[in-house]
């Protein structure tokens, strides 16, 4: 019995990662109520701890919010700063190792805030500002037959007058998000928060004496501050394999095609049953024709004729009733190498039109010519026009020069000259 | 009556006759190509009585190159605008094909015209014969026409 390696688990990792985050501040008071917009903002960093499913993270944010009543008789504003720092601590859905692309998760907490809140009651050159009932702001208060003479004034959005300064305020936020991987070491975190204030320093209003609540919809990027070491994912054995009834002799000596030779010896897998083998487990051709003796039915085909797929020679005209096609006359050509240098029993059924074929395969099959190099003496004169290179041999780009050159209207060469030399390199290269 | 029917049917006879010794290009392929990209049009020419070496000629827009030819029946070649398929032996076939790809440079803007010319010889004279120019429209990103 071999003794299964035991399962290892993931051990869990604790991960740090800093972020930075923009929001929007949503408010809610006793008499002041402000949607999520652009002037409500605020900005924050964070140091976070991931541990398994769980998640912590120390954080420090400062925002800005702004009301501003909108009621013709009632416009009551002000400007609230914040600086707030806490803790929060929570759990995600799945494992922050598993490397998930999404991972929901939750957080509670508790955090600090200080705040400054301050009304704009002065315009630029510290007059006050007197409402009217018609919505304009004039310096002097609204008395009847006097609104000619009154002089106008603008609000200077300037929040000069404090409402209620360095106020302290305990806060037991809420957080809802989404984290989205985008790299191996930074995702992008999307929050829902809710900030439940123990106070109402905010609109310093304590009329129906409602605590103030804040909420922020943020946006993080959080980046890991050490690489995540990638582990293996291991698979639970199902079972374990035991050996000892394997026969490990049996299993040297196993010949699958059964031709008495066994595997490691045999050079030739897969033969069929009922075929004679040599000594290497390959099939035996005594009349090497390309087929085997268990299904040759002549087994003394004449060298150099052409067999069907029983092994029995066909006369030409067999042959070109059986290979009309063009491109099956290649695959016989090719079927024929093995047994001699270059036959060429059917060369007379090959199409001029192929030509090309055959010359470009000698070409990629220099193996293949009928000889190897030609002497010059032997290289007919007349063609040296066309052997640009002066190798005593007609290339494929040579006839395609010539080509050219004809169309071209060289008078060097003439449609007899290309012919031959095409007809040269099909029949004796 | 009778002899204008005659002569009109000799006179058919003939301009068929006459149509029949020529051979004929068409040009197909996408109406449509990318810049940047490949694209191939299809030459089908209708033999009629060409024999020995021919030489067909893409005359193609500025830029554009062959790609990827292939020795059959016909050798393939470039020279500059110029793609150029020689046979040197055409075949025997009613009709033959000549597949062509070309590569459309990445700055290559506007619409293309591919034409084609087949270059023979009968009785030792040379000929030609042209084919309708093939438009094809290159844009960046194909659409549905």
């Amino acid at each position: 019995m071999l003794a299964q390696e035991p399962v290892q688990k993931n051990a869990p990792i604790l991960r740090t990662s800093i972020s930075a985050e923009y929001g929007f501040l949503r408010f809610k008071g006793d008499e002041a109520e402000s949607r999520f917009n652009a002037s409500n903002s605020t900005i924050g960093v964070a140091f976070n701890l991931h541990y398994s499913y769980w998640r912590a993270s120390l954080f420090a944010s400062s925002g800005l919010l702004t009301w501003n009543e909108q009621a013709n008789l009632s416009r009551n504003n002000f400007q609230c700063s914040m600086k707030q720092a806490g803790i929060l601590a929570g759990r995600s859905l799945f494992n922050s190792n598993e490397g998930k692309r999404f991972n929901p998760y939750a957080m509670i907490g508790i955090s600090t805030l200080r705040s400054n809140t301050q009304t704009d009651l002065l315009d630029q050159n510290g007059i006050a500002y007197q409402y009217w009932s018609d919505g304009t702001i004039h310096a002097v208060s609204e008395v009847e037959g006097n609104d000619t003479q009154a002089p106008l004034l603008k609000r200077d959005y300037t929040y000069e007058s404090p409402l209620a300064l360095n106020q302290k305020s305990i806060l037991f936020p809420i957080e809802l998000g989404i984290s989205a991987s985008i790299s191996p070491r930074t995702s992008i975190e999307v929050c829902w928060k809710n900030l439940l204030l123990q106070s109402d320093n905010i609109e310093a209003n304590t009329s129906n004496a409602r605590w103030d609540n804040i909420q922020q919809i943020n946006m993080k990027v959080t980046y890991a501050l050490f690489k995540k070491v990638k582990q293996p994912k291991l698979i639970a054995p199902t079972s374990l394999i035991n050996y000892k009834d394997v026969d490990l002799r049996a299993l040297m000596n196993e010949d699958e095609d059964a031709d008495g030779i066994v595997d490691s010896k045999d050079k030739c897998f897969g033969t069929p049953k009922g075929a004679s083998i040599d000594k290497n487990g390959c099939m035996l051709d005594m009349d090497s024709d390309g087929i085997p003796d268990f299904k040759d039915k002549q087994n003394d085909t004449p060298t150099g004729s052409w067999v069907d797929e029983q092994g029995i020679a066909q006369s030409d005209a067999w042959i070109k009733e059986h290979y009309r096609d063009s491109s099956s006359y290649f695959v016989q050509v090719l079927r024929k190498i093995n047994r001699n240098s270059r036959p060429f029993p059917i060369r007379k059924y090959i199409p001029k039109e192929n030509y090309i074929r055959w010359i470009a395969l000698l070409e990629e099959h220099p193996e293949w010519r009928t000889r190897s190099e030609i002497s010059g003496d032997k290289f007919p004169s007349e063609l040296k026009i066309i052997d640009s290179n002066n190798d005593n041999y007609i290339s494929l780009k040579e006839l395609q020069q010539a080509t050219n050159k004809l169309f071209d209207g060289d008078k060097s060469i003439n449609e007899e000259l290309l012919n031959k030399a095409m007809n040269y390199a099909f029949n004796e290269q | 009556m009778r002899l204008m029917n005659s002569k009109l049917a000799f006179f058919l006879l003939l301009g068929g006759s006459a149509w029949a010794q020529n051979p004929e290009i068409k040009i197909n392929g996408a109406s449509q190509a990318r810049f940047g990209f490949s694209t191939s049009i299809n030459i089908q020419i209708v033999r009629n009585d060409v024999k020995g070496p021919a030489r067909l000629i893409a005359h193609l827009p500025e830029g554009w190159t062959l790609l990827n030819p292939v020795a059959e029946t016909a050798l393939y070649s470039q020279t500059g605008n110029d793609a150029k398929a020689v046979w040197i032996e055409f075949p025997l076939k009613d009709t033959v094909y000549c597949s062509m790809q070309f590569n459309i440079p990445e700055s290559y803007r506007g619409n293309a015209s591919i034409q084609a010319t087949l270059e023979y010889f009968k009785n030792g004279n040379k000929k030609h014969v042209n084919g309708i120019p093939f438009p094809i429209e290159v844009r960046k990103f194909y659409s549905r026409l």
